[in-house]
């Protein structure tokens, strides 16, 4: 199901931004850190 | 070291049997006490040094393993006993919390809140991620209500604080695990979408009044967050999660619902969630809080691998639904219903009658995990020597 804000990026829509980085492999770790902040912001409401 | 993983992988096997369907070995044993009864009972034992209080060593993950260290090795358990769903005080005191605050017992205690105001909605369900972001978080979290830049070295800090201790329980329960012999359980949390406006954003008295007012943007506002809701588990990649990923999703309105309501109200999103959570395969793992007898045929609706903690309830109409009606195709596992209240006005071999009338209701034929009706909350004596004679005897005996 697709999941749409404008406050959460999958590394996807962010290499759209920054195409100097998309094949560098440990630059996709960014997602993670994406993800672990968007697991804190849920927790955080419940 | 071959005797544990040898150990590891006879648990590990007993839960994959169970959650595909399949008569384990023996009713596997899962422990899950709350992490204020770990550190009392380790606090009592002399675990930990002397004159701290629980309220203290929440405080102190340094003493934290000693503490589930001590547990581990006093109560059988095939997974291993950890910190359990922990609320962190230095996260919720680093953000000023109003939703979840730490009593002076050390108990740490979520008070009737709400943070969204019923005009709202429509503001919400439009983006609910950047809402509750940048409106409802610092009505919540006073420490967030200043300042962008404060705001952003506020939830820098508290994202570090959180990361560090996770980090720390992470690397503890897995020593933990290799010390006992306990297998590996990835893990996710999720909510029903209904619940998750209840818990802090609409508070639980407002969503009833909600649900009479403004009933169809309450709706529109559950289908919004279906997505976050799945995301929350899964991911943004979730072919990459390892096959015995399972999503824990405690269920809170149910009970103090009617069956129009739920119908109404909270089935539709959640069907759509579970449909979600489950569609590459992973299982889900449900904590039927209260009583939700009158919303069984429904909740037997759900697809795939899924274990139902009943608290309250009839086990032999759960066991009957479950064997004749489930879904084609998927595998409904039954655990819970043993009241954890046995424990504390029981002798050892009342506790054991009782496990004996419940396995002949939900575990003849398999489709049983043995856990309590809700975590233990307290382990005073005589809870402590009743669960672990309890434990032993269902390791030793409960076997098929």
């Amino acid at each position: 199901m697709e999941f749409k804000t404008k406050d959460y990026y999958t590394w996807d829509e962010y290499v759209k931004l920054h195409p100097e980085i998309q094949e560098v492999e440990g630059a996709k770790k960014i997602q993670e850190y994406e993800d672990a902040v968007f697991s804190l912001m849920m927790r955080l409401f419940r | 070291m071959e005797d544990m993983n040898l150990l590891r992988e006879e648990r590990a096997q007993l839960f994959r049997d169970i959650y595909s369907g399949k008569k384990p070995k023996r009713v596997p044993v899962q422990q899950s006490p709350a992490f204020e009864a770990t550190i009392q009972y380790a606090i009592d034992a002399g675990v930990t040094p002397p004159g701290k209080t629980r309220r203290e060593v929440f405080w102190e993950p340094d003493l934290w393993f000693d503490i589930v260290d001590y547990i581990n090795s006093q109560i059988y358990s095939d997974t291993a006993i950890g910190v359990g769903a922990i609320r962190l005080p230095i996260l919720y005191q680093s953000l000023g919390a109003r939703c979840i605050i730490m009593s002076e017992s050390g108990v740490m205690q979520h008070p009737e809140v709400h943070c969204l105001e019923p005009e709202e909605y429509d503001a919400y369900i439009a983006d609910p991620m950047t809402y509750q972001i940048e409106v409802l978080l610092p009505r919540l979290y006073t420490e967030l209500d200043t300042t962008p830049g404060r705001r952003a070295m506020v939830m820098a800090k508290a994202m570090k604080a959180n990361a560090d201790h996770m980090a720390k329980i992470g690397g503890m329960m897995r020593q933990i695990s290799q010390k006992y012999g306990y297998p590996g359980m990835a893990s996710g949390r999720s909510t029903a979408p209904f619940d998750y406006i209840a818990d802090f954003l609409r508070g639980f008295s407002r969503i009833n009044t909600d649900m009479r007012r403004c009933p169809d943007k309450l709706l529109e506002a559950c289908d919004a967050i279906i997505p976050m809701m799945i995301r929350e588990s899964l991911g943004s990649d979730p072919k990459k999660l390892p096959p015995n990923h399972r999503t824990f999703i405690p269920l809170h309105m149910g009970s103090f619902i009617s069956t129009k309501q739920f119908e109404r109200f909270w089935y539709p999103s959640m069907k759509k969630v579970m449909d979600g959570l489950v569609a590459y395969g992973h299982g889900v793992d449900l904590f039927v809080e209260d009583d939700w007898m009158r919303h069984m045929e429904a909740m037997n609706e759900f697809t795939g691998s899924i274990r139902y903690q009943f608290e309250k309830g009839d086990p032999v109409y759960v066991k009957k639904l479950f064997t004749e009606q489930t879904p084609p195709g998927s595998v409904h596992i039954i655990t819970g219903f043993y009241q954890s209240d046995m424990l504390r006005y029981n002798t050892k071999e009342e506790c054991i009658d009782a496990a004996k009338k419940l396995f002949d209701i939900v575990a003849a034929d398999g489709g049983y995990v043995f856990n309590f009706d809700k975590g233990l909350f307290s382990l005073a004596e005589p809870v402590a020597s009743n669960l672990k004679a309890l434990s032993e005897w269902i390791r030793d005996n409960a076997v098929y």
